[in-house]
């Protein structure tokens, strides 16, 4: 994994932040107000709400997949919100898995590939990627599979082809945007006791969900609730520190 | 360099991922240049014939006007001209043009006379007697006779006249010998009904290629009716002529380009969706801008390149081995006859470099620019549409 973290220390914080999208436009939308949170190392954090609340755009903000128009952004005391596309490339890169609602793989493409994608620009050696690969297929029980095209793979299949592709780079934050939206009760529970696993390996987990087989999960340690953008609940703040 | 094969990989993985949509635009674009190629490579092909014809060419021609016509000069100007310094040998030829209506072409008949020391490119024998003749490729293919057979032609007294073939050129180069009947000199007088001590022009042998011009001017001085052509003036026209054929096939052409151009600006703006997408997958991985362009600037080089090369070989087949079937009756039109000849190859390199600059420099820039507009935009906003 990644960076060694200090409990004790935010590994991020997020201060005064607000997103607008469209600004100055008619379709202009408010979609997150002063934001400020913290979350810390090896916590498991769920943003609740329902559609249209700004838990993706926070995820989005958080992942450094987008930049806030108010506010400031730090990553281990590293303020993010105002670099570059290039360093923002390389943290993503570094430091997050994404896990996107629809899974987000490159379609027509075997579920090897779709795991060595995140790594090109590492230009690391193919046997070194295809062998990594392998063994996160190996984890998820993909390894017969790894030729397949992504299209024809259940809905199951493909989120854990996500959440492998996810931690190619070994980033020690995992970010999930509604990782179950697409899931039945089962395969939630089995996604559930990976995201549990990823955990204990040290791991943070942020997860966008308004699914209760997620957020009333014991696994889930901390619940931020958010409303029309802004904060209106969260019930473990602090709870690093 | 692991990383650049990476792109590549990818992005030979990417364009087969579409590989309809690249297909059809590929052969759309090859055509585009084949086309544009073949009129390029035959232009080129008929110009370098000329010149290696006319390179054989005297070095002045001398002709007679009246009233602005072209008239018959007389035989004794060649006297006054010889006695210009720097002046080789100047020789009277006589020749005219025969319109067969039976397969509606032009001939160029041609008196032996002056002829002798150009016409080195002969299967057979040049004609020895009033009653033999030596024809070109073209009228052979035309007329249909070989050597030995008879040639019937009629002259403007529809009285037949008949020849026997002693040879047929079959030069290299054929564009200017390939509509020719060569005849002895007494025999062409007789069928023109060209009086003696007239001929069609005179032929100037300049020792010095410098005081071609300045012979010429005094030709035009001491003989006020004559018109001298330098052999420089003619490449010239030639050149201009083709120049200008080609100009006009390839404006009509350009609107092919155009609407290629404006089928790729379209494809490329139009980035699809799933396209789109991907962009927003790979800069939410971690792909930086400058990788996701240098994928898709790999992309639209692999497809442009190998259209570029693949319609350059279709013209090159359509030219050089075919024949330029579909270009040739436009572009060629030295005579109303259109034998088959072999055109010499080669390749205008100026000519392909621009062909190649008006047609893959606009296309990557059709397919780069979207790209970098979705790929400079944060992986959210691209994601998000």
């Amino acid at each position: 994994m990644g960076a060694d973290m200090d409990n004790h220390e935010p590994l991020i914080r997020i201060e005064e932040v607000s997103k607008i999208y469209h600004q100055g436009k008619p379709d202009e939308v408010r979609a997150l107000q002063d934001i400020s949170l913290e979350f810390f190392p090896g916590e498991v954090v769920v943003l609740t709400g329902p559609s249209g609340s700004g838990k993706s755009t926070l995820l989005a903000l958080i992942g450094c997949m987008a930049r806030p128009t108010q506010g400031t952004i730090y990553l281990q005391e590293r303020r993010v919100s105002r670099l570059p596309e290039s360093f923002l490339a390389r943290i993503r890169r570094e430091t997050y898995g994404f896990v996107f609602q629809q899974y987000h793989l490159l379609r027509d493409v075997s579920v090897l590939d779709n795991l060595m994608f995140p790594l090109y620009p590492a230009a690391l050696p193919y046997k070194t990627m295809r062998e990594r690969a392998l063994l996160l297929l190996n984890k998820f029980d993909l390894s017969d599979r790894h030729k397949t095209n992504v299209r024809q793979l259940s809905g199951g299949e493909q989120q854990r082809v996500a959440l492998a592709r996810a931690l190619m780079a070994d980033p020690p934050i995992i970010i999930a945007d509604e990782p179950t939206a697409h899931l039945d009760a089962e395969l939630s529970l089995e996604l559930l006791k990976i995201l549990t696993e990823l955990n204990a390996e040290g791991r943070t987990i942020i997860i966008a969900s308004h699914d209760p087989v997620v957020y009333q999960s014991p696994l889930i340690n901390r619940r931020i609730g958010l409303r029309h953008g802004k904060l209106v609940d969260d019930n473990n703040a602090g709870a690093g520190q | 360099m692991i990383f650049n094969f990476k792109l590549l990989e990818y992005s030979l993985s990417s364009l087969w991922r579409r590989k309809e949509k690249n297909i059809a635009l590929m052969i759309v674009y090859a055509l585009v240049i084949a086309t544009l190629g073949s009129v390029l490579l035959l232009t080129h092909a008929l110009k370098t014939e000329a010149l290696m014809t006319l390179s054989a060419a005297p070095e002045i021609v001398v002709q007679r006007t009246q009233g602005g016509r072209h008239e018959l000069i007389p035989v004794h100007y060649a006297e006054t001209i010889a006695g210009f310094p720097g002046v080789g040998k100047v020789t009277p030829r006589v020749w005219g043009y025969y319109y067969d209506s039976l397969v509606k072409a032009n001939l160029t008949l041609i008196g032996l006379g002056g002829y002798h020391e150009q016409l080195e490119l002969l299967e057979g024998r040049l004609p020895q007697a009033a009653d033999e003749c030596v024809i070109g490729a073209g009228v052979a293919d035309a007329f249909g006779p070989q050597i030995g057979n008879l040639l019937v032609l009629e002259d403007s007294s529809k009285r037949r006249s008949e020849f026997y073939v002693t040879g047929i050129f079959r030069s290299r180069s054929n564009l200017l010998t390939n509509d020719l009947v060569v005849l002895q000199e007494d025999a062409l007088r007789d069928f023109f009904a060209m009086p003696d001590g007239l001929a069609t022009d005179l032929t100037v042998q300049v020792y010095n290629s410098r005081e071609i011009s300045t012979i010429a001017k005094k030709i035009a001085y001491f003989l006020p009716d004559s018109r001298p052509i330098t052999r420089e003036e003619l490449l010239h026209t030639y050149d201009s002529l083709f120049n200008w054929r080609s100009g006009m096939m390839l404006a009509v052409f350009v609107s092919a380009l155009m609407a290629f151009l404006i089928l790729a600006w379209d494809r490329a703006t139009g980035i699809s969706a799933e396209e789109k997408r991907e962009i927003g997958i790979l800069k939410a991985l971690g792909w930086e801008t400058s990788h996701i362009l240098g994928a898709k600037l790999r992309e639209a080089l692999l497809i442009s390149l190998s259209a570029f090369i693949a319609g350059l070989l279709l013209a090159w087949f359509h030219v050089f081995v075919l024949g330029a079937p579909l270009l040739m009756p436009l572009l060629k039109g030295w005579s109303v006859l259109f034998p088959t000849f072999d055109l010499t190859r080669g390749v205008n390199l100026y000519q392909l470099a621009v062909l190649g600059c008006v047609t893959i420099l606009p296309y990557l820039a059709c397919t780069v620019i979207p790209a970098w507009k979705a790929a400079g935009s944060d992986p959210d906003d691209v994601m998000r549409g």
